[in-house]
């Protein structure tokens, strides 16, 4: 997929772990799985709003278009 | 299980048990025309415009009831494994979304294919130019392997979306 996500750079930067950040956003480990591997078809912004609070981030941090 | 879970079942069960059961006889018929045994077979009742005079006309006649039911056998097979899959509670499987397809397109080449046949064996057999498609039958029947077909492909876009809704985070 051209989009990418960031999200295991950030959480290194953060020193956070995934499910340290399931927790706090209230997701599974799973879907956060999902999202990290990129096999999600879509974020929801209540979610993406969670991520970047958690996180400390902005969307655009988290991630990243590539053309194919 | 609901009601109509197994009412429908139990109906399927039915016809496919019959069907069975007369595609057995047609084939022992088939030996019976293939071994030289004299007689109609009762085969005046299935075509009564035919003349069932000749072997062939028996033979013919035999061949395609045997084949429309090895069809009708499997329809009603896949619509017992569908129903059953339906009954276990996952739903938009790929196998129900092919189900109703493969079901779909089995009953509209079945009519057709039914249809000429009819056609053929009475030019050759009664030497009768006719075409019937009445609408009890034909278009009936057209109309529900078309249907089959867009309940497959309703329930494969109910799977994509299902699909999407699962891999939403």
């Amino acid at each position: 997929m051209a989009i990418l996500i960031n999200l295991d750079r950030i959480l290194d930067e953060r020193g956070m772990k995934s499910n340290e950040l399931a927790d706090i956003v209230g997701i599974t480990t799973a879907n956060l799985s999902i999202l990290k591997t990129g096999k999600a078809k879509a974020v929801r912004f209540s979610t993406l709003e969670a991520i970047c609070k958690a996180l400390d981030c902005q969307p655009g941090d988290i991630l990243e278009y590539k053309a194919s | 299980m609901t009601t109509s879970f197994k009412l429908l079942k139990a109906i399927l069960s039915i016809a496919l048990f019959f069907s069975t059961v007369l595609w057995l006889i047609f084939l022992i018929i088939l030996a019976g025309i293939l071994l030289g045994i004299d007689g109609n077979f009762g085969l005046e009742r299935v075509a009564e415009d035919l003349d069932l005079t000749s072997k062939t006309a028996k033979l013919a006649l035999v061949t395609y009831v045997l084949g429309a039911y090895a069809a009708i056998i499997y329809i009603i097979n896949t619509l017992r494994r569908l129903v059953k899959s339906l009954d276990s509670g996952s739903l938009f499987t790929k196998f129900q979304c092919a189900g109703f397809n493969l079901v779909g397109q089995l009953i509209i080449w079945l009519v057709i294919l039914s249809a000429v046949a009819e056609f053929i064996m009475k030019l050759i057999f009664a030497s009768r130019l006719k075409v019937e498609t009445s609408f009890p039958d034909f278009w009936l029947f057209l109309a529900l392997g078309a249907f089959f077909i867009v309940l497959g492909q309703v329930f494969e876009k109910a799977r994509l979306m299902r699909e999407e809704n699962e891999l939403t985070v």
